[in-house]
């Protein structure tokens, strides 16, 4: 069982796993100072053999490679001379470099509107989404949020409300000024104090003319976090971050202070002023956000820094090796192997949607040899439940609804996509026919997908999530807050889907999809015409006669694309784990970072390299240790995955498991008796079983529709609802033929044990449960339902463990 | 628009001729040559007397279980019938029900088998054969079939087309291995009624799985699956020729290639075909255009250019083809254009394109007429013009098959029935046994100006229509009377118009689409014609009513009263709603309603200041409950003749204080001579407000109505104030209404501002 294990045992170590040698790293390693005025600051952190990092900032020793250039002060590195200077910094008996240039240390340039006003606006909060950055602004000023259109926001300032808030011949008594330090009633209370550095940079602006530099300014090309990843043992550790701002003309500026800082789990990591501060152990994300870009650092904080050797790890491929580095990193032993028993069940609800039945775990415990849990893998692959289970989860994110789509259309349009994945099709190549269909939606039932929606703005939204994991609905009004995407992205996105032509059939319910080679869609930014222009913003050249989604399906199921494999691969982990190593999966942002980033770059890579086949990657993920760990003995997080993490059986998954067990299958609305839920297409099946746990009514292509959290109704109605009672109480149930055979109670017992759970009864289960129907007599009928009742009721039935 | 505008006052009698409802006819059909019994289930159908053919050919030998919901009509269909569909109507009688159908089939017929849900149970059927069935909700309908290797077997399912319900079915075919070999959904020659050919690979039992794609069957979802060994074109090459022209035509679609010889219809227009390949027929039919153009096919192009009109017959084989087509035209002479695809039932969604000598584009269309294109252009020059033609979707195949038109504009001449508020399916009219009754008759292409009568014949014996003249408009009653002893009969009326300027009678073509079927939001499916007015006679009417036609005018923005009476038969003592069946644009009318005990009462009638002025045939109808059918009557018609007012007036804008007086000066305008006198009323004036009008001469032309407000009128600014003028004719009252007019009432000034001139200056308007 431990085959593979030496080949990925080789692997050479990641390069964050370098720091854990132990040794001396200053942040940023370059740095320019591009004016008299200009200051970086340098963080220093020492690590230990451990990998855990110190802040050493305050008592390293710097030195300079030449004098005359560059000076160290307060932790800060500040301009002497133009030139070019190492800085050499010590501690501990390590080194390490800082490059610094110096450029105009004479010069005292203006304040730049674009580049210093605006992002004091930001840092102050002035322009965030709660105060003038809204919608309709506050209190009649409106500023663009985060300041996403400068010249829009300098309007506002020195034109709107009659030119007040701004008196370039009195600077100190402008409103801008005199609003957020508090000296004149301000709703949104005191944002910086008189005098201080965010108040000098606005009078100075002011002073200057209150001018916009427009073009004349470099502009934000990039932002860097550092250092990238801290490890921080015990609580209460301080270790500071320097963010760090790349601009066109190649300078690079300390942000720290201007960029707005959280933390996405501040009872490990909280964050303030720029400094992190270490608490309970876990991993948390520092976000940064200066301008219109954000990026993370990852803090992961240890409960001690004792000296910690990590066991003997059972890997079988290269999930392993990924899953195990993090183990390493976070001082988590991983879960034991989970036996045969729940390797069955777990691998047939995940991969198929419904239980073992008692046979085949009856075949599988029997048998003895080495591969069988890769056999009962692939055997299910080729079960025809397989596909009905991807194609009902595509379904839910495609949108496949009647209130849209005709009956027929959902049902066409589920079919095909059932039939695509039961032969096999590569997921790239259903996502191209799906964006590059034409026709009528009752004869090419791919076409539906454009039923789903109409605008074109919609439509590219909902290819973004649904395809790329990419939620761009913010950047249709504003910049996206917490992502790079601007409106721009926005709009060129959804320029590809601006020339989608639909006229009605023959019949008064069909319609016809057709590429109508004209059309655009305008950026509400500036009114301007928007160009197809791919996200990361390549601009295709797109000749007049062809139709933009043939280059937009191109580009976007392409194995080079950076979001696509990575999206489809870590939504088939997140069916085998419960949660995506981006999650949800249809969150993909810089500030929402996979937990393990190579591992989530592997897969995609794995699943292009098969040719798209999800098949493949579902048997590499199954024949994992990882997914073949029992639950953590411990607290570890699910996103660790040191062990597997129970969850709730789906919806669907539970009423055809309890329709399983019973034998009663469930009747819904418009099919014939014997579909499961999983095949039935209509998300209005009027059952509420299916309702009540949580099926998505797919108004919305988000992940998060489908309702996993429990409710008291969920309770109440497994306690005392009609679906369980109907069926343990059915004439026609398991029950009931196996109490006609006259079956033992022993063999009820196993059968009912097998089906159920997928194994046999523990010695006190058999003796509990065989003593009350001993006592029920002669008629035990109702004492079996009361036990197959109280098994619908456990926790090992209802979840997925 | 003028149906729209009358709809809301006429659609209760909308009910009032289907209450008789049939709903639904199993079997769908039969096999020439037999006599099958065809159970028709609905409503009312007790005291069914007859079957209205709606085309001729089939012969009724018996009705039989004559129950509310049903009634079984036995029928012989002679071994010449024409294959095809026959719609009918049931007449019972007190009324008529919509158009069903039956077809009459060539292959032997089969009944479905009670149980076959499931592969295991599934019906075994021989080759060539129509099975009768239906689809109910959830249901799948499970057929077997032996074949041998290399067979062409084709199977057809006819569901949606019979117009009983929105039937969408699939058809899936499994192997002898149990592997699905085809399935089938849409097809362009059944639209959601699927279609399939197969070659047989492998010798064996081959099953059949027949439900609705969304499992939503229904009791009414009867459908016929043909199979066999027909053949099963979708269309033919060229698909049209001359009225009797012999035809040699390819079939174009089929699995195999046949050619047939077809001799056409002698009538213009587009028929329904069933060409016949080694002594089969095809279970459904291929349409094919009649008229007197000349015809060239693709590939077979005359020396020099066609003129119009012509047409061309073409395939677009290949995937991106567009074919090209020459005709000349004169300059000035308007051409139309049309791409016949979706309309013959091709898969072909054709674009036109049409082009000068030098390849410049003229014009072009996609979708003018449904799917196929239509386009119509004045040629700027004697010349040669280029037609174009390809897929909207740039697709291509062996039976994406067109007819291009190229001729003048046709003009349309004719008359269909147009009641407002009563849908285009529920045609036809009952006239009781010694009573009367009417329908709207909507003529087109018929110039009133000529003096135009319509008249009808061919009506049931005993029935005679009153003719009338086409007023402007076109719009005219159909009044039907039926003697006391005429037969209780039916038949297919037809129109027949005499102008003043010709001294012979001629025919006119009565066409009435009506939908067979409503899918969601009432939505026509698909459309029928008729051509033909059916007539039935039912039994007695329990009353009839009258209407003393008004001597005098119906003015523009004026009024009238219309009494109205009912003479009731012995021992009918139930309510009567009478109302205008229809009324000319602008003039609307109330509804009366006699209670039990009452036999006289009047309608109003109002016309707005947009009224149409003109003088039109009107009828009342009198609808009552005869137990749970309403049934009606109409009156006799009468004219109701709307013009210009007789009287105009011009009102003030006029101000007045509390407790002050004033005066109202109005103008007015005798437009006409008349004799009598004039009253007039004052309508809305505020509260408080008190008026007192001068007498009226003839040669009146300012009015100047005293008006005294008390001290506590109501104050403020009242804008509709409106003048009533009432006419007292010899022969009736006109009464005319005139808005316009304006009273500001206001508060007196206080003392201290009275006098001072601050009044004038300060003038807030009430306060």
């Amino acid at each position: 069982m431990k085959t593979g294990i030496t080949l990925w045992c080789a692997l050479a170590l990641t390069p964050s796993l370098a720091v854990a040698q132990g040794g001396l790293t200053a942040y940023p390693a370059t740095v320019t100072l591009d004016s008299g005025l200009d200051a970086h600051r340098v963080v220093v952190v020492a690590s230990d053999a451990q990998g855990i990092t110190v802040d050493v900032t305050s008592t390293a020793e710097v030195s300079f490679s030449a004098s005359g250039v560059a000076e160290w002060r307060e932790g800060r590195l500040v301009p002497v001379g133009d030139g070019e200077v190492f800085a050499r910094i010590r501690h501990g008996g390590h080194g390490a470099e800082v490059k610094v240039t110096v450029r105009g240390a004479e010069d005292e340039p203006p304040v730049s509107f674009r580049n210093d006003v605006v992002p004091v606006l930001t840092r102050a909060g002035c322009n965030g989404g709660a105060c003038h950055g809204a919608a309709s602004g506050k209190n009649g000023f409106g500023l663009t949020l985060f300041g996403y259109d400068p010249a829009r926001d300098l309007r506002a300032l020195s034109r709107d409300y009659r030119g007040r808030r701004l008196d370039c011949a009195a600077p100190e008594e402008s409103l801008m000024l005199t609003k957020p330090t508090g000296e004149v009633k301000h709703k949104g209370g005191k944002r910086f104090e008189r005098e201080g550095e965010m108040w000098q940079t606005l009078r100075a602006w002011i002073a200057a003319g209150a001018t916009d530099d427009g073009d004349a300014v470099p502009t934000l090309v990039g932002l860097k976090v550092e250092p990238e990843e801290l490890v921080l043992a015990g609580p209460g550790q301080r270790s500071p971050l320097v963010v760090t701002a790349t601009y066109s003309d190649g300078s690079l500026r300390d942000v720290t202070e201007l960029s707005l800082m959280s933390s996405s789990n501040p009872t490990s990591a909280a964050v303030e002023g720029g400094v992190v501060e270490s608490a309970a152990r876990g991993e948390a994300f520092v976000m940064a956000r200066f301008g219109y870009l954000t990026e993370v650092a990852q803090v992961i904080v240890l409960p001690n820094a004792d000296a910690w050797s990590p066991p003997e790890m059972d890997r079988r491929n290269e999930i392993d090796e990924l899953v195990q580095q993090k183990l390493v990193k976070l001082r988590l032993a991983p879960a034991a192997p989970c036996d045969d028993a729940t390797y069955l069940r777990r691998v047939y609800i995940d991969v198929i949607g419904q239980l073992p039945p008692p046979d085949a775990v009856r075949a599988f415990l029997a048998d003895e040899a080495e591969d069988k849990r890769a056999r009962v893998v692939e055997d299910l692959l080729k079960r025809p439940e397989f596909p009905d289970v991807w194609a009902m989860t595509w379904a839910e994110v495609l949108r496949i609804e009647p209130q849209n789509l005709e009956q027929k259309g959902v049902h066409i349009f589920t079919r095909w996509l059932r039939e695509a994945l039961r032969d096999g099709a590569p997921m790239d190549e259903v996502v191209r026919r799906m964006l590059t269909s034409n026709g009528s939606a009752f004869q090419v039932p791919e076409v539906n997908y454009w039923a789903t929606a109409t605008n074109p703005k919609v439509l590219a939204e909902n290819a973004a999530q649904t395809f790329l994991g990419i939620r761009l609905q913010c950047a249709q009004c504003h910049n996206h807050p917490f992502e790079r995407w601007r409106m721009d992205d926005y709009y060129g996105f959804a320029a590809f889907f601006a020339q989608i032509g639909r006229k009605n059939g023959d019949t008064p319910r069909e319609s016809i999809v057709y590429d109508r080679s004209s059309g655009d869609i305008r950026n509400e930014r500036n009114n301007a015409v928007a160009k197809p222009t791919f996200l990361g913003g390549d601009v295709p050249e797109i000749a007049g006669d062809v139709d933009r989604r043939k280059v937009l399906a191109e580009w976007l199921t392409s194995a080079k694309n950076p979001w696509f494999a990575k999206n489809i691969a870590n939504r088939v982990w997140a069916r085998f784990f419960g949660r995506g190593l981006v999650h949800p999966v249809d969150d993909v942002r810089v500030s929402n970072p996979p937990s393990h980033p190579v591992l989530h770059r592997r897969l995609g890579e794995k699943l292009a390299a098969s040719g798209f086949d999800v098949r493949e990657l579902i048997r590499e993920i199954c024949a994992s240790a990882t997914y073949q760990s029992a639950q953590h003995p411990g607290e570890a997080a699910s996103a660790t995955y040191a062990g597997m993490t129970p969850r709730r059986l789906s919806a669907e998954q539970l009423l055809d498991a309890i329709g399983q067990v019973t034998e009663v299958p469930t009747k819904f609305r418009g099919v014939p008796l014997g579909q499961s839920a999983v095949q039935v297409v209509d998300p209005d099946g009027g059952n509420r079983f299916l309702d009540l746990f949580g099926r998505p009514d797919r108004d919305s292509v988000c992940t998060c529709e489908r309702r996993e959290e429990p409710t008291l109704n969920q309770i109440l109605h497994l306690i005392n609802g009609g679906t369980i009672e109907a069926k343990v109480r059915s004439g026609e149930s398991r029950l009931a033929r196996l109490l006609k055979a006259e079956s033992s109670p022993d063999a009820i017992l196993d059968e009912l044990f097998l089906a159920a759970y997928a194994r046999a009864p523990r010695s006190d289960e058999r003796e509990r449960v065989l003593r009350s129907i001993a006592e029920a007599g002669d008629d035990p009928r109702g004492a079996w339902e009361d036990v197959l009742w109280a098994m619908f009721n456990s926790k090992e039935f209802l979840f997925q463990h | 628009m003028r149906a729209a505008l009358l709809g809301g006052a006429l659609a209760a009698a909308a009910g009032a001729l289907c209450a008789q409802q049939l709903r639904l006819v199993l079997p769908a059909g039969a096999t020439r040559g037999t006599t099958a019994t065809f159970r028709c289930y609905g409503a009312e159908l007790e005291d069914t007397v007859s079957v209205i053919w709606m085309r001729e050919g089939l012969e009724v030998v018996g009705l039989s279980e004559h129950k509310k919901d049903r009634v079984h009509v036995e029928v012989r269909i002679p071994e010449d019938a024409e294959l095809g569909v026959y719609p009918f109507a049931l007449h019972t009688k007190r009324g008529i029900t919509r158009v069903k159908f039956v077809r009459v089939g060539a292959l032997p017929s089969v009944a479905e088998a009670k149980t076959h849900g499931t592969k295991e149970t599934a019906q075994k059927l021989e080759l060539d054969c129509t099975v009768d069935g239906r689809v109910l909700a959830e249901d799948v309908d499970w057929y077997a079939f032996d074949a041998q290797k290399g067979q062409a077997i084709r199977i057809e399912a006819v569901g949606v087309r019979l117009g009983l319900y929105d039937l969408d079915l699939q058809l899936e075919v499994f192997g002898p291995d149990g592997e699905m070999v085809l399935r089938a959904d849409e097809s362009s020659i059944g639209r959601a009624d699927p279609c399939a050919a197969l070659r047989v690979e492998q010798d064996g039992t081959y099953h059949i799985a027949l439900r609705d794609v969304a499992y939503r069957g229904s009791s009414y979802g009867a459908y016929r699956l043909h199979i066999g060994t027909f053949p099963r074109p979708t269309g033919l090459l060229p698909s049209g020729g001359r009225p009797g022209e012999t035809i040699e035509a390819q079939l174009l679609g089929d699995l195999e290639p046949a050619t047939v010889k077809l001799t056409l219809p002698d009538r213009v227009g587009v028929h329904e075909v069933f060409p016949v390949v080694d002594g089969k027929a095809v279970p459904t039919p291929v349409r094919v255009v009649v008229d007197e153009r000349d015809n060239f096919c693709e590939g077979a192009a005359p020396e020099q250019p066609p003129a119009a009109p012509c047409a061309f017959h073409g395939v677009l084989a290949e995937a991106g083809e567009t074919d090209s087509h020459t005709f000349s035209a004169k300059k000035g002479a308007r051409v139309e254009i049309r791409a016949l695809a979706r309309a013959l039932l091709s898969p072909l969604d054709p674009v036109l394109v049409v082009l000068d000598e030098k390849g410049k584009a003229l014009t072009s269309n996609d979708d003018g007429l449904g799917l196929d294109g239509r386009v119509r252009f004045t040629p700027p020059a004697d010349g040669s013009y280029r037609v174009t033609v390809h897929d909207h979707l740039r697709r291509g195949g062996a039976d994406m098959f067109y007819r291009i038109e190229v001729g003048a504009i046709p003009g349309i001449s004719g008359t269909a029935e147009a009641v407002p508020g009563r849908r285009s399916e529920d045609l036809g009219l009952c006239v009781p046994q010694g009573g009367r009754n009417a329908t709207i008759i909507q003529t087109s292409g018929i110039d009133a100006r000529h003096g135009v009568t319509l008249d009808w014949t061919s009506l049931p014996q005993g029935v005679h229509a009153r003719p009338l003249k086409v007023p402007n408009g076109g719009i005219v009653p159909l009044v039907l009377e039926a003697q006391r002893d005429a037969p209780i009969s039916s038949a297919l009326a037809s129109p027949e118009v005499t102008a003043e300027t010709e001294p012979k009678e001629r025919s006119a073509q009565h066409l009435h689409r009506y939908p067979t079927l409503r899918v969601r939001n009432n939505v026509a499916y698909e459309t029928r014609a008729l051509r033909a007015m059916p007539v039935a006679v039912t039994e007695p009417a329990a009353l009839s009513v009258a209407a003393t036609e008004p001597k005098v005018p119906l003015v523009r923005s004026g009024t009238m009263t219309l009494p109205v009476r009912i003479e009731r038969a012995d021992k009918f003592d139930g309510t009567v709603t009478i109302r205008a069946m229809w009324l000319p644009s602008g003039v609307s009318g109330t509804t009366l309603t006699l209670p039990k005990g009452k036999s006289e009462g009047v309608l109003t009638l109002n016309a707005n200041s947009g009224a149409t002025v003109a003088r039109a045939p009107v009828v009342l109808s009198a609808s009552y409950a005869a137990g749970s059918v309403r049934r009606a009557v109409s009156s006799e018609p009468f004219y109701l003749d709307v013009q210009e007012p007789w009287i105009t007036a011009k009102l003030p804008r006029a101000k007045m204080e509390q407790g002050q007086k004033a005066t109202f000066a109005i103008e007015l305008e005798r437009k006409r001579e008349f004799e009598g006198k004039v009253e007039v009323e004052l309508g809305r004036m505020p509260k408080g407000v008190a008026y007192e009008a001068p007498a009226i001469a003839a040669d009146t032309t300012e009015l100047p109505i005293a008006l005294t407000a008390a001290a506590d009128a109501h104050v403020g600014r009242h804008r509709s104030i409106y003048l009533r003028l009432i006419l007292t004719t010899p022969h009736g009252v006109i009464s005319h209404a005139v808005g316009g007019g304006e009273l500001r009432v206001d508060r007196p000034l206080p003392p201290e501002l009275r006098g001072d001139g601050a009044a004038s200056n300060t003038d807030k308007g009430p306060r």
